[in-house]
C-alpha cells in the first residue's frame, strides 16, 4: 500500500492507494503516531485508492481512531469504494467510524472504540500492536484486538522493534485485549524470560474481565508482575 | 447455563450452495453419499441447511451458523465434502457445525464464530461463550498446528525457538497437502449443556500421557489442555487422540 500526505487549510489528507494488510503494519504507526499528537486537528483517510483492508489493517484503523479521539483530534474517512463499503457495513465500523456514505457515529457514546470483535458481523480482529512511550517514558507496547497463536509473529516483531535498552521498564499493555489464548501467555511469558536476560524488566498492563480471569486460571499473573493504571 | 431444546427432532439435513462450490451433479452425488438432499435458498424448506461453499471468509462463516443455516462444509479443490458427516449429524441433532480446511480455520477464526453462535442460539450466558470459545480456541489450535501441520510445541520455548515456529507455520500452511487438511468443530446440545467436539487430520496425540502432566505456573507451552480441563465440565478424547470432547 501506499501512504500520502498532504495538508490543506489546516486539514491532514492521508491517501490510501493499493492494498491496506497487516504487512503494512510499519508503514501505519507514523500515521498513528501523528493522529495521537496533533491535538484539535482535523484528518481526512481518503480511501479512493484502497482497493482492499483485511481484519488486521481495520484493527489498525480502529487504533488510529482510539488514538485520535484521546488526543482530541477528529478523523473522516471518504473516498470509499463499494466493495469496503460491504466490509464497514459487516463489521459494523461505520457506526464508530466517521465515514462518509455510511451512518455516522450517533452518540458520544457510539463515537467510543468499540471492541474488535462484533457478534453481529462476526468480525474478526487480529492482534494490533503499537509502540508508545509511558508517562515515564520507558517503552511500552499497546496490543488491541484478539491476540491468539496466529499473532506471535506480529508480537515478536514488536517486541523487537521496540529493542528496550538494558536498565529499562518494558511495559505490555493488555488494556485492548479482547482475547488470548495459551500460545499468546506463552509468548509473553518467553518475551519476559528473554528481556531479563537482557536486563529489561518486562511488565504486563491493565488486564481487562477475561483476559484478568486467564492470568489467575493459569497463574501467570504470579510469574509476570502487572501494573494498574488508576486512570483505567 | 442454559439451553433450548426443540421439541421435535429436526427433518433431515440438507446442503445448499453459495459462491462458489462444487458443480450439480457432483453436489448431487456427495450429498447421496451422506444422506442428504440439496436445497435451494429459494425454496423454503423446514431442514437444517448446510451451506457449501469455497469462498469461506469471517462473514460466510457467522452467516452459515445463523438460522436457517446450521453449518458449514467446505469443499476440497476436486469438489469433494471430505468430513462432512460430522456436520450433519450435529445439524440433525439441533446443533452447529463447521468442516474446514487448515488454510482457513487458521484465518477464519471458527472458536470465536462458533462461541458468538452458541450465544444467540442456545442462550449461552457470556460466562460460558468465554469459556466456549478459549476451549474451542485451544482445541483447534492443537489440531491444527500439532495434528494437521505437524508442528512440535517444544519450539515454542524461546525467543528464537518462537521465530522459527512463525517461520515452520508459514512454511507448513504453504504445503497444500497439509493446507487442505480437515478441522471440523460440532456443537450439540445435551439437555442440560452442550457438547462441542473438534475432530483434526493429523497423526492423533496423546492426551492420556499429556493430561498426566501437570502445568507448571512458567511452562511456556502445553498450557492449552491444562485450560481446557479447567474451564469444561468434562473432557475426554477419541478417534486415536484426533478428537476431543468438550461438555460445558
Amino acid at each position: 500500500m501506499e501512504l500520502k500526505h498532504f495538508i490543506h487549510d489546516g486539514v491532514v489528507t492521508v491517501s490510501f492507494t493499493g492494498r491496506f494488510t497487516s504487512r503494512d503494519n510499519d508503514d501505519f504507526l507514523p500515521v498513528i503516531a501523528d493522529v495521537a499528537a496533533r491535538g484539535g486537528r482535523h484528518f481526512v483517510f481518503d480511501f479512493a485508492g484502497l482497493e482492499y483492508m483485511d481484519s488486521f489493517a481495520l484493527g489498525l484503523l480502529l487504533l488510529a481512531h482510539e488514538e485520535a479521539t484521546k488526543a482530541g483530534n477528529a478523523i473522516r474517512v471518504r473516498g470509499v469504494q463499494p466493495a469496503l463499503h460491504h466490509m464497514f457495513e459487516l463489521t459494523g465500523m461505520g457506526k464508530v467510524l466517521d465515514i462518509e456514505g455510511l451512518d455516522t457515529p450517533q452518540s458520544p457514546q457510539s463515537n467510543q472504540p468499540r471492541p474488535f470483535r462484533s457478534h453481529a458481523a462476526g468480525a474478526a480482529g487480529r492482534l494490533a500492536a503499537i509502540a508508545v512511550l509511558d508517562g515515564r517514558g520507558e517503552p511500552a507496547l499497546r496490543l488491541s484486538g484478539r491476540f491468539t497463536f496466529a499473532d506471535i509473529d506480529d508480537f515478536t516483531h514488536s517486541l523487537e522493534r521496540l529493542a528496550a535498552p538494558s536498565g529499562s521498564r518494558l511495559t505490555i499493555d493488555l488494556e485492548g485485549v479482547e482475547f488470548m489464548d495459551s500460545a499468546a501467555l506463552s509468548s509473553i511469558l518467553i518475551a519476559r524470560e528473554d528481556s531479563l536476560t537482557r536486563g529489561v524488566d518486562l511488565r504486563l498492563a491493565n488486564p481487562r474481565g477475561r483476559i484478568r480471569q486467564l492470568l489467575e486460571l493459569t497463574h501467570v499473573g504470579e510469574v509476570v508482575p502487572i501494573d494498574d493504571d488508576p486512570s483505567h | 447455563m442454559t439451553t433450548t431444546r426443540p421439541t421435535d427432532a429436526p427433518p433431515p439435513a440438507a446442503l445448499v450452495v453459495a459462491g462458489a462450490g462444487p458443480d450439480r451433479a457432483l453436489l448431487a452425488r456427495e450429498a447421496a453419499g451422506l444422506g442428504v438432499g440439496v436445497a435451494s435458498f429459494e425454496a423454503p424448506t423446514d431442514s437444517p441447511l448446510i451451506l457449501v461453499t469455497s469462498e469461506v471468509d469471517v462473514p460466510a462463516l457467522w452467516e452459515s451458523l445463523t438460522p436457517p443455516l446450521c453449518g458449514l462444509i467446505e469443499p476440497d479443490d476436486d469438489g469433494r465434502l471430505t468430513l462432512g458427516a460430522p456436520v450433519i449429524a450435529a445439524a440433525q441433532r439441533g446443533g452447529i457445525g463447521m468442516s474446514l480446511t487448515t488454510k482457513t480455520a487458521y484465518r477464519a477464526v471458527p472458536a470465536e464464530q462458533l462461541a458468538a453462535a452458541l450465544v444467540s442460539r442456545q442462550g449461552v450466558g457470556t460466562d460460558a461463550e468465554w469459556k466456549i470459545e478459549l476451549a474451542v480456541q485451544e482445541a483447534v489450535t492443537n489440531g491444527l498446528i500439532h495434528g494437521n501441520l505437524g508442528i512440535d510445541s517444544g519450539l515454542r520455548r524461546s525467543l528464537c525457538g518462537m521465530k522459527a515456529f512463525g517461520q515452520l507455520l508459514t512454511d507448513r500452511l504453504a504445503e497444500p497437502r497439509l493446507a487442505a487438511r480437515r478441522i471440523v468443530v460440532v456443537a450439540v446440545p445435551t439437555g442440560d449443556g452442550i457438547e462441542v467436539t473438534v475432530t483434526d487430520e493429523g497423526a492423533g496425540f496423546d492426551f492420556a500421557a499429556r493430561m498426566e502432566q501437570p502445568v507448571e505456573r512458567e511452562a511456556t507451552s502445553g498450557r492449552g489442555l491444562g485450560i481446557i480441563r479447567k474451564i469444561a465440565r468434562s473432557v475426554r478424547y477419541g478417534d486415536g487422540g484426533r478428537s476431543l470432547h468438550m461438555l460445558f
